[in-house]
This record gives C-alpha cells, sequence and structure tokens, in this order.
C-alpha cells in the first residue's frame, strides 16, 4: 500500500488537472451554446445546426488540445531549462547556494542555527539539495504535475463532454424546445462544474456554482444578441450552404 | 563608518569565550590596541572564514599587544553553538543583539538590520587608527589587518605594502 503522504501528493497531482478540465468543459459548454444560439437565432435548419455544432466541437476539442499541448510543453521546457541552470549553479556557487537556502529558510521562521545544520547536512546528498534549493530558493516546485499529454487528453475529452450536451437537444427535440434544453443542460452542467471545483477548493458549492453559471449566462446572451443583431442588419436569415 | 582619529564609542556587551559567559567592554581593552571586527551573523557560510581567520592568527596578534572581539547581533546562546561549531575560538564573540553598538560604529547595514563585514583597529588610548569595511558577499583579509597593526605599532612611517622586517621610513628616509 503506498504511504499516506505519497497518496496525498498524488491527488494533489490529479488534481492539478482540474485547469485543463474546467477550461476544456466551460469552454466547450459555452462556446457551442453560444455557436447553437447564434445559429438559431439566425434561423439556420436542424441538418446545419447539427453538421456546423458537430464540426465546431471536433476542431474546438482538437484545437484546444493542441493549444494545451503547446502551452504545457513550454511551460515545461522553460521550466526543466531552468531547473538544469540552477542545478550547474549549485555546483559552481555552492557557498552561495548554501546561503541562499539558509536564508529562504529563515525566513519562513526557522532558528538560524538550525537552518545551518539542516543546509549543511543536506548538501551532502547533492540532488536532495538540489530539489529544495529549487523549490525553497526560487519556488520552483515538482513538474511532475505538468505533463502536456494528459493535460492535452483531459482538454480534449472536457471540450467534447462540453460540446456534446448542449448540441444533443438538437438531435430529438423540436428545434424551438431544443435550444431551451441546451441552455438548461447547459446551465446546468456548469453549476454541476462550478460545485465540484468548490469542493475540491473548499469553497461555498452554491456560491462556485453561482459563479460559473453567471459567467456561461453572459457569454449565451452575448452570442444571442450576436445572431439576433446579425439578422436584422441582414434584414433575411442567412444564407443556408 | 568612523574614521582614523574617532574616539571610539564605549560600549559593553555579554560576550563567549571558551563557553564562558561575561560582559566585555571597550574600557577593559584600555591599555591594549584592540581589534573590533564586525561580522553579519553566526551560523552562515562565508563569515566562519572570517571568524576562523582571526582565530589563527589571534596569536599574532597577541604578541602585538592586540585583544581581538567579533561582534554581531546574534545573542549569546548563538555566539557558543557557533564557537563550538567551529572548535573553538581563542577570542570573545560579543552580542550586539539590540544593535545599540553597531549603530554607533555606524556598521549596521540599513535594510539587512545586521553588522557590515566593518573592522577597526583602536589604539591603547581608546582613538580609532584604522577602519575597512567589505560587501556582504565578500570576507575581509585578516592578514592585512594583522600587517596594518603592526605598522601602527612601529610607530614609524609604513610605505605602500610594507611588510614587517621591511624598513620603515623615518624623518631622513624619502620614498
Amino acid at each position: 500500500m503506498a504511504h499516506p503522504v505519497e497518496e496525498k501528493r498524488r491527488k494533489i497531482e490529479s488534481r492539478g488537472r482540474i485547469r485543463e478540465f474546467v477550461f476544456g468543459i466551460q469552454d466547450g459548454l459555452i462556446s457551442t451554446v453560444g455557436l447553437l444560439a447564434g445559429m438559431q437565432a439566425a434561423g439556420s435548419s436542424r441538418f446545419v445546426i447539427l453538421m456546423a455544432g458537430t464540426a465546431a466541437v471536433c476542431s474546438g476539442a482538437f484545437s484546444m488540445s493542441a493549444g494545451a499541448y503547446l502551452s504545457s510543453k513550454a511551460e515545461k521546457e522553460i521550466f526543466d531549462h531552468e531547473l538544469e541552470k540552477e542545478a550547474r549553479f549549485v555546483e559552481q556557487e555552492p557557498y552561495m547556494a548554501q546561503e541562499g537556502l539558509l536564508d529562504a529558510l529563515h525566513r519562513e521562521g526557522l532558528a538560524r542555527e538550525a537552518c545551518y545544520r539542516i543546509v549543511k547536512l543536506m548538501h551532502e546528498q547533492k540532488s536532495v539539495f538540489v530539489a529544495t534549493f529549487q523549490e525553497k530558493v526560487l519556488g520552483l516546485g515538482s513538474a511532475d504535475v505538468n505533463n502536456p499529454v494528459k493535460g492535452a487528453l483531459v482538454m480534449a475529452l472536457s471540450f467534447i463532454l462540453g460540446g456534446v450536451l448542449p448540441l444533443a437537444p438538437f438531435v430529438f427535440m423540436p428545434l424551438q424546445w431544443a435550444l431551451v434544453i441546451a441552455v438548461l443542460f447547459t446551465g446546468t452542467a456548469l453549476f454541476g462544474v462550478g460545485m465540484f471545483k468548490g469542493k475540491l477548493s473548499g469553497q461555498s458549492l452554491g456560491r462556485s456554482g453561482l459563479e460559473f453559471l453567471s459567467i456561461a449566462l453572459i457569454a449565451t446572451g452575448l452570442g444571442y444578441a450576436v445572431g439576433f443583431l446579425l439578422e436584422r442588419f441582414a434584414g433575411t436569415p442567412l444564407p443556408v450552404v | 563608518m568612523l574614521t582614523i582619529a574617532d574616539a571610539a564609542p564605549d560600549f559593553s556587551l555579554p560576550g563567549v569565550y571558551q563557553g564562558k559567559t561575561r560582559s566585555y567592554s571597550l574600557r577593559e581593552a584600555r591599555g591594549h590596541w584592540l581589534v573590533l571586527f564586525f561580522y553579519p551573523a553566526d551560523f552562515t557560510f562565508v563569515c566562519p572564514t572570517e571568524v576562523t581567520g582571526f582565530s589563527k592568527l589571534a596569536g599574532d596578534f597577541s604578541k602585538e599587544r592586540a585583544m581581538i572581539y567579533g561582534v554581531s547581533v546574534d545573542p549569546v546562546e548563538s555566539h557558543r553553538s557557533w564557537a563550538e561549531e567551529l572548535g573553538g575560538i581563542a577570542y570573545p564573540l560579543l552580542s550586539d543583539t539590540d544593535k545599540s553598538v553597531s549603530r554607533a560604529y555606524q556598521v549596521l547595514h540599513p535594510r539587512e538590520g545586521v553588522a557590515i563585514r566593518a573592522t577597526y583597529l583602536i589604539d591603547p588610548e581608546g582613538i580609532i587608527q584604522y577602519s575597512a569595511a567589505s560587501n556582504m558577499n565578500v570576507g575581509r583579509s585578516v592578514e592585512e589587518s594583522l600587517r596594518v597593526l603592526r605598522a601602527l605599532c612601529t610607530g614609524k612611517l609604513c610605505p605602500a605594502d610594507w611588510k614587517p622586517g621591511e624598513p620603515t621610513g623615518g624623518p631622513e628616509h624619502k620614498y
């Protein structure tokens, strides 16, 4: 059985994926429902709405996951490069590195004498010293959380999940009801994701859910308004290709 | 910083020498040369080279009838552990915990709140005859302090980079 601290670390790392999950599902829900609202307001047919919706969900998922992959990878590469540089610094300037770690520990409230002994002891094992120096002096944590492939996968799945929910009613329901149900689904899902985030971060579930929902309402409203204005501006429904 | 011909401000501070704590003062050093050196803190990775440097040459300073006091703003308990950690120090380490002496000697770092690396050579009458300070990251030269002390003890004019045994410049000596 894994050590409780090790289990806790893994749990924190897995929760580190919440960024991609929230980003993906939120964007999937809002961009899709916004698109659907706009298309319906512009008078598009069910077929066009479904085709455009599906294409938007797929391309959104690809684009978002590629973005997540590239941004995480860029961050990780820069981060790793910094770590390498600092490992060299520790080797070339041991006194300065020791002094830096000692000051950092001292600032956190440990007595100077205790800091000195700890740093001296740690310095005997280079890898331990380097890792602690990076974390305490430079504020660079473990890079394990930053896994670009996992991040991209979570982003894509979350986006698809978020996109499918508002799209589903357009498959089965009469068009005049589909958007209402899609908005309801979206609102419920966003409220749920907000509550889930609230649970993980130890915040009020209702407040967290409401925060997500209110942002969604604003985005959807804007999408609808743009579609409405376009129709008014064009005078007729937009041409169906 | 205070400079040449300034009267060294009087002080009385608790200090540790060979594990024992007692009060040390400037008055006590009257009649002797005094090497009063300030350093930032105990338990650092640069200061020990200076603290042990003065300790290693303590015998040479003593031959010139000079006493050595090391001063930092650390408490006496810290000085005691630090001296033990360094394997014993051949002169007292004084505790200027309220920083009043560091302030009086104008060696208190304005932001760090610790003494800078400053050295004063105070003559037997309590007058400053040499003062020097170096950057926090650069340890001072203990040998230079000893060289200057020896030069001062000759009571003669000493040319640049003079070393003991080399000729001093009397009134008849032209540089």
